[in-house]
Order: structure tokens, then C-alpha cells, then sequence
């Protein structure tokens, strides 16, 4: 009875005593016996395992290669080894069943964990925190191979697509000049004038998203290309950078070097009497990464991000009568 | 003024033909079924394994802790005879599963060591079929590893089931799924 606990509470000075007397069955002394909810015996519910990875460090899966002893990884899950919702991933091992897959999924139909990935041609015995729950199809070489079962990792390009649906670009920063502020506190350019367009350069530098599944990664990069401007009016340009900050060193009249419009009319008459210039930047996206042995990389939709001003366009006259 | 006051008929035909009893207890053991139909009074027209005077929750309960009884151990068994064990106890689909368990079990090595004890908590018949909410206690249960008896893990001591049980053309009741809903009870 060496690991049996006796815990004794004593209330209100004594007229309440609690004795509980906590079970601690001899063979947990060694620590790897683990408390499972649910199907605890693993032969009345089928397994019910969401195999979807995601990224180390966000809810989902992780895995890492545990040369010597079989894969393991941990994954998100429900029904059998989870119980409610809401609790941490289990830590899943994989063995080799040393049963075929055809007899597998023939003969044990119900209790696949999880869908076929790779080549599917070796059957893995899925344990997870402790307990064995079904079997997984794979691909070979789990232990010291540097793959591991299939359904546990994601390819790059799966991770290369989440890192893409992730992915935060930063919205341009409009600028123009002429840059003239009205008596009413709008902003205004002025007709037929060079109007220099351009967005903070600090945004325009490529973006980048990692993300690593054990030996699995992918890194996609989005390169900003192009800088459209376009006004209700009808002025469009695009360029090919972020444009170029007027300065007065440049001189008055002078037109951008790379950026810039001339608005033929004035916004007089449009809503607000002003025009919407929108600035939309086009990012070019590429990604890399590897399964862990084999490079791998390609491009994905181009990406755009944008902003919008509302400003007015205004005879030099008008500024003069002001 | 006057006001008339009318007497609802009930029709004994349609509380027979939409017959639902639900029943509360507590504790393994507890065989006092609370509902109102009272025990040892089966209704007419619903047939009771086990003779007249078991009513269809104690015939439920019966067959429903049966089942764990004569199923926990069931990968220590051969083959052919735990097919006859299961089909006592078990229909579709849980009779696969519990057979292709079993045989899985054995395959990789695994056996199941201790007993869970179950606390039906409510037993709810409608015709054929039955449900049996049960709080069982698997705190002194789980797998082994069937070589050197190690266990590997052990149940939770309030582990929610919902079991649905059917009865067949025999009129014995069977196990036909058991869900683990999770949470606690």
C-alpha cells in the first residue's frame, strides 16, 4: 500500500472530518499511466481524430522526427482520446502495425484514425497519451527515416498555403502634392498641375511567413511590384515603385520621376465636390520550403493591398479667391 | 356570466402509442426504477424479456450492464467465441466495432485489465428503443499491454456514456451504440 494516498481534512475545529482515501494503484508509480476520458478501453467508440497540422505553437499539430523510436507528434483531437473539447493535443506515437493495408482496411475498417496520406503502403499504430486508438496508413521509413507516417505532416505546400491565408500585408500610405489645404480643411491638388502620388516607403519591402511542422516548412514571400493610383476622375498611372516624395528641391511644375498624374478637371461637382484617389499595391508571391529532405517551392496568386483618400481638385483661380 | 370548465380525455391509445419512461437512478445496483409505470407492471402490448414482471427499464438496465460485464474482456477470448459473446449483447453497429476492437486488440498486443463499474443514471424507452445515461466509474480500468500486464492507461472515476439499445424480434434488448459525449458527470 507504499502508493496509496491517505489525505485527512479537518474543519470548524473538528466537527467535520473528512478522511479521503486516494486509490494510487501500485503500477502508476512508474509514471507512464495515463487518465483518458471517453472511450478509455478503446474498443466501443470508432477513433474520431482530427488530423488537420498546423503550425508548432498555434492549436493543431506538431510532430518531430524521434529517431529510434517511431514518430510522434501531437495533433488535435476529439472523441476517443480528447473527451471534451477544448483540452490540449494528445502526444501520439506511431508504429508499424506490421499488418498489410489491404488487411487493415478490410478486417479493421472501423478503426482508422485518420486518412491515408503518401503512398499509404505501411499501416501505423496510432497511441496517443498512452492509449491505442486505431491505425493510420503512411508512408515508409517512419522510424530514422525522416517522414514519419504521412497523415502527421503536412506537405510544404499545404503549409505553404496556410502561411499564405495568414499572411498580413500592410496597406499603402497615401501621399500627393501639390498638397494645398483649404479653407474648409480639405485636402486639395490642383487641375492640370504635375500631382505627385506616392506611398510611405516603409511598407514597400517584401513580407514574409514561416511555417514549420517538424522537418516540414514553407516560407512565403510577398514582393511588392507595382503601385496603381486611380481617381474618379478618371487620372490612372501605375508605377513601378512606391513613388517618389516631392521635395522642393525638385523644383515647382517639375512632374514625378516615376509617379504621378495631371487631373484634367476639378472635382467641382463630383460627391463632396472631391475625388477618390485609391492606391493599391500588387504584391508577387513565391514560396519555398521542404519536406525535410526534398526542396520544394512555386508561386502563389498575386496579393494586392489598398488604401484610399478622398481629396479635392481645384482651379489655381479658386485658391486665389480664397 | 358563466364559465364552463372542460375535463381533458386523455386517450389510454395514444399514451400507449407514443409510450416514453423515463427513469432516474443512482449507483450501480440501483434497480428501483423511479418513473411513474412503477416496476414489475409492463405496459400491454410491449414485450419483456424475462417474464412478466420486468418492466422494460429493468430488462434495459439488465442487458445494458450484461453488456460491459460480458464485453470488457472480450480480446481474451477467441475468436469464434466472441462473436457468440457479442451477439448476446450487441446489433450494428456497435457489434463490428466491438468485434474488429477486440480482434485489433489482439493483433497489436493490447488487453484490457480491471472492470468498469457502471452508475445508470437514467434509462429512457420508446418502443424498440432504449437509452441509458450511465456516469461510470473507470478509475481502476483500462489498457495493458497483454504481454507483461503493464497498464498503459486508466479510465476517469465519472466518465459519461450514452448507450442505445434495441430490441430485436426476440424481444431481447441489445446494445447497438455507445457514445462517450465527454464532460463530466
Amino acid at each position: 500500500m507504499a502508493a496509496n494516498g491517505i489525505r485527512t481534512f479537518i474543519a470548524s475545529g473538528g466537527v467535520l472530518i473528512a478522511l479521503t482515501l486516494t486509490w494510487t494503484p501500485a503500477w502508476a508509480d512508474g509514471g507512464n499511466v495515463v487518465v483518458s476520458p471517453g472511450d478509455f478501453g478503446g474498443q466501443y467508440e470508432p477513433p474520431n481524430i482530427n488530423m488537420t497540422a498546423t503550425s508548432p505553437g498555434s492549436t493543431g499539430a506538431s510532430g518531430h522526427a524521434n529517431p529510434g523510436a517511431g514518430f510522434s507528434g501531437s495533433q488535435g483531437t476529439s472523441g476517443n482520446a480528447g473527451g471534451s473539447g477544448g483540452q490540449a493535443a494528445p502526444a501520439c506515437t506511431y508504429t508499424p502495425t506490421g499488418i498489410s493495408p489491404q488487411q487493415l482496411e478490410t478486417q479493421f475498417a472501423d478503426y482508422q484514425a485518420g486518412p491515408s496520406a503518401g503512398s499509404g503502403s505501411v499501416g501505423y499504430n496510432v497511441t496517443c497519451n498512452g492509449m491505442q486508438i486505431g491505425w493510420v496508413l503512411g508512408d515508409p521509413g517512419g522510424p530514422g527515416g525522416g517522414h514519419g507516417p504521412g497523415p502527421v505532416l503536412p506537405s510544404p505546400g499545404e503549409l505553404a498555403g496556410q502561411a499564405y491565408a495568414q499572411m498580413q500585408l500592410p496597406l499603402p500610405v497615401p501621399h500627393h502634392s501639390p498638397d494645398v489645404h483649404l479653407p474648409d480643411g480639405r485636402q486639395a491638388t490642383i487641375v492640370d498641375e504635375h500631382t505627385w502620388m506616392w506611398t510611405d516607403h516603409s511598407m514597400w519591402a517584401p513580407r514574409r511567413k514561416r511555417i514549420q511542422t517538424g522537418p516540414v516548412w514553407a516560407e512565403v514571400t510577398a514582393t511588392p511590384m507595382q503601385l496603381t493610383v486611380d481617381s474618379t476622375l478618371g487620372a490612372a498611372v501605375t508605377c513601378t515603385g512606391p513613388g517618389t516624395p516631392y521635395t522642393r528641391a525638385s523644383g515647382l511644375h517639375a512632374a514625378s520621376p516615376d509617379c504621378g498624374l495631371v487631373f484634367p478637371r476639378s472635382s467641382y461637382g463630383l460627391s463632396g465636390d472631391e475625388t477618390t484617389v485609391t492606391y493599391a499595391v500588387r504584391w508577387h508571391v513565391t514560396w519555398i520550403g521542404s519536406t525535410g529532405s526534398d526542396s520544394q517551392g512555386g508561386t502563389l496568386p498575386d496579393l494586392t493591398s489598398r488604401a484610399a483618400e478622398n481629396i479635392a481638385v481645384v482651379e489655381i483661380q479658386a485658391l486665389r479667391s480664397h | 356570466m358563466s364559465i364552463t370548465i372542460s375535463q381533458p380525455r386523455v386517450s389510454a391509445a395514444v399514451v400507449l402509442g407514443s409510450v416514453a419512461l423515463g427513469v432516474s437512478g443512482c449507483g450501480a445496483g440501483s434497480h428501483a426504477p423511479a418513473g411513474s409505470l412503477g416496476s414489475g407492471a409492463p405496459l400491454p402490448g410491449i414485450s419483456v424479456p424475462g417474464g412478466p414482471g420486468v418492466s422494460p427499464q429493468e430488462a434495459v438496465r439488465t442487458t445494458y450492464e450484461r453488456f460491459w460485464r460480458d464485453t470488457w474482456h472480450l480480446d481474451k477470448e477467441v475468436a469464434g467465441q466472441q462473436k457468440q459473446v457479442v451477439d448476446q449483447v450487441a446489433v450494428e453497429p456497435e457489434r463490428s466495432i466491438l468485434l474488429q476492437g477486440a480482434q485489433w486488440h489482439q493483433a497489436q498486443g493490447v488487453t484490457l485489465y480491471g472492470d468498469p463499474v457502471e452508475r445508470v443514471t437514467d434509462v429512457t424507452v420508446r418502443g424498440d428503443q432504449a437509452t441509458v445515461a450511465d456516469c461510470q466509474d473507470g478509475s481502476k480500468a483500462g489498457q495493458a499491454d497483454a504481454r507483461s500486464g503493464q497498464p498503459k492507461n486508466v479510465g476517469v472515476a465519472r466518465n459519461p456514456v450514452v448507450a442505445t439499445l434495441t430490441r430485436g424480434t426476440d424481444g431481447v434488448w441489445r446494445v447497438s451504440q455507445i457514445r462517450y459525449p465527454g464532460g463530466e458527470c
